[in-house]
Parts: C-alpha cells; sequence; structure tokens
C-alpha cells in the first residue's frame, strides 16, 4: 500500500511538472497544446508565475555579444583564403587523377596492342616452321 | 535585393569559397555570442568560434542539407568544441588547484571575495553553473530567441524534452539563486 501511494504521488508531482512546462511553453511560445491557465490550480500557477518572472530576468540579462570587427573581418580573410587554398588542392589533385588515369590507360593500350603483335609475331613463326618441317 | 538562401548558398559553396564566406558572415556573429556566453571572455570566444568554423570548412563537403537549419549544425560543431575545452581544461585546473594548497599563500578569504561580485552577474554566474545542456538551452532560448523546435534541433531532442528541460533549468536556476532571488526579483 505505501508502494503504491508513493507512485501515486510521483506520478502526480511529474503531471504537476509536465503541466508546469506545458503552460511555461504556451506563455512564452503562444499556442495552445489544449492546455489554458484555468486547467492550472493555485499552486501551479504561482509556480509558474514564478518562473516567468526567472524567464523574464534572463530576457532582460541575457543580450547577445558581438564580436569586433576586426575579428570578424579577418577571420573571415582567413577562411576565405583557406578555402580557396582548399579548393585549388582538390582541383590539383583531381587534375592529377585524370592525367594518372589517362596515362595508364595508354600504357594498357600500347602494353595490349604491344601483346597481340608479338603473338602473332610467334604464331606466323610457329606456322612457317612447321611448313618448313612438313616440306 | 532579394538574400540567398542557406540551401542555396551551401550548394555553392561547395565550389565556391566565397559562397563559404557569405555562410560565415551570417552566423559568425550568433556562434560568437553562443561561445561568448559559455566561456565567459572574449579571448577564449573568439578562438572557439574560429576553430568552429575551420572545423566546418573541413567537414564542409560531407555536409547534407536535410533539411534542418544549417545553424543547428555550426551550434553543434560550437558546442563540442566548448565541451572538449571544458573538458581538458578541468583537468589542468584540478592539477592546478592541487599545487595551490601545496603552495599558495591564504590571501583574501571567501568572504571578501563574495563581496567583489556584482550583483548584476550573479544570473550570469548561476547560469555557467548549470549543466552543460541546461546552460545550452537557456543561451539558446534567451540570447537566440530561439523556439523549442529550433532548439529540438540543435540540441537532437525532441520538442517535449526541451519543454521538460528548460522546465527543470529555471528550477534549477531559482533554486541556485534562493538567497539572492529578493534582489534580483
Amino acid at each position: 500500500m505505501k508502494a503504491e501511494r508513493e507512485a501515486t504521488r510521483e506520478i502526480e508531482a511529474w503531471a504537476d511538472t509536465e503541466t508546469i512546462a506545458q503552460a511555461l511553453a504556451i506563455r512564452l511560445e503562444g499556442g495552445d497544446d489544449g492546455l489554458t491557465e484555468r486547467d492550472l490550480n493555485g499552486e501551479e500557477q504561482a509556480e509558474l508565475e514564478s518562473l516567468l518572472l526567472m524567464a523574464d530576468r534572463l530576457d532582460a540579462r541575457m543580450t547577445p555579444r558581438r564580436p569586433s570587427r576586426d575579428f570578424v573581418d579577418s577571420l573571415g580573410r582567413e577562411l576565405v583564403q583557406e578555402a580557396l587554398r582548399r579548393a585549388k588542392t582538390r582541383e590539383k589533385r583531381h587534375r592529377i587523377a585524370v592525367i594518372s588515369a589517362a596515362v595508364a590507360g595508354a600504357v594498357v593500350s600500347i602494353a595490349s596492342v604491344v601483346g597481340g603483335i608479338v603473338v602473332l609475331v610467334k604464331w606466323l613463326r610457329t606456322r612457317d616452321t612447321q611448313q618448313a618441317t612438313a616440306a | 535585393m532579394c538574400e540567398e538562401s542557406d540551401s542555396t548558398l551551401i550548394a555553392r559553396a561547395k565550389d565556391e569559397p566565397e559562397a563559404f564566406g557569405a555562410l560565415y558572415q551570417r552566423y559568425v556573429d550568433r556562434i560568437y555570442s553562443y561561445i561568448c556566453y559559455r566561456m565567459g571572455n572574449d579571448q577564449d570566444a573568439e578562438d572557439l568560434t574560429a576553430r568552429t568554423f575551420y572545423r566546418a570548412l573541413d567537414h564542409f563537403n560531407s555536409y547534407e542539407d536535410r533539411g534542418a537549419p544549417f545553424s543547428a549544425w555550426l551550434y553543434r560543431i560550437a558546442h563540442n568544441l566548448v565541451a572538449n575545452w571544458h573538458r581538458d581544461h578541468s583537468r589542468r585546473t584540478m592539477i592546478a588547484l592541487d599545487d595551490l594548497v601545496l603552495t599558495a599563500p591564504r590571501e583574501k578569504g571567501p568572504a571578501v571575495k563574495t563581496e567583489t561580485i556584482d550583483r548584476e552577474d550573479l544570473l550570469l554566474e548561476a547560469v555557467q553553473r548549470l549543466a552543460p545542456d541546461r546552460q545550452q538551452l537557456i543561451i539558446l532560448k534567451h540570447v537566440e530567441g530561439m523556439t523549442n523546435a529550433e532548439i529540438g534541433e540543435v540540441m537532437d531532442r525532441t520538442e517535449g524534452a526541451i519543454k521538460s528541460l528548460y522546465h527543470r533549468a529555471l528550477v534549477a536556476l531559482r533554486e541556485d539563486l534562493a538567497d539572492e532571488w529578493d534582489e534580483l526579483a
């Protein structure tokens, strides 16, 4: 029984937390997930107001910070130069790969032609020898 | 003139370095601001902002535009670099603190130090004491003005999970500032 009561309390506490998390999102972002503030009891309403106050404080204190223009400009230049350098390296590698493939292709083609000629010559010689032997 | 969309710039930037520069110009302020709040000082923020964009450049060719905002990718890189920085420096700090205990003479006590803390910074200090995921959420929401859905994309969580995390973060902040809350409120 005690464990059951504890479990029920835990589920209720979780449900309260979820309700307030939902209500916070609705108050800060608008929208409606089927929950209205009338669904909150007095305690939940007070909790929501307290958290909204914290959110207001954060909004007021946490304004965007801006980097110095010098930093932005110099990093921007460095990045573009680096990107250019890498693009050139990529292009160079691509060109080398294409040339290598072309050279390899040419070598294979020449080798096959030479191989064909060798086989043909050998075949002709063998045939001549056989004919001479037969005669 | 109509501004180019992120998708167009991303597609162009694969071949044109200047387009990467345009993406950088579009997001550098926001990434810097995020890192600055996580680090608490300008020098480290500049260093990590530079590293964020260099890492983005390193991995840019493997980046795939799957509909999620490009900024979400940049924020994730920045978040990982900040987390690595804190992890590396916490190790060094532990060693340094041990040295201090052994060698440094005691100067001002904690009470004197507390008096010098600017009241206005209490809230920011409390934010910096939050767990990293809560800090990230608070900064994205209150500095960058992102919605829960957008934050969910950056943090790779559902919108519902972000709502709950935000609630827990505010409760944690309020508990942390319990003594100063009346002054702040």
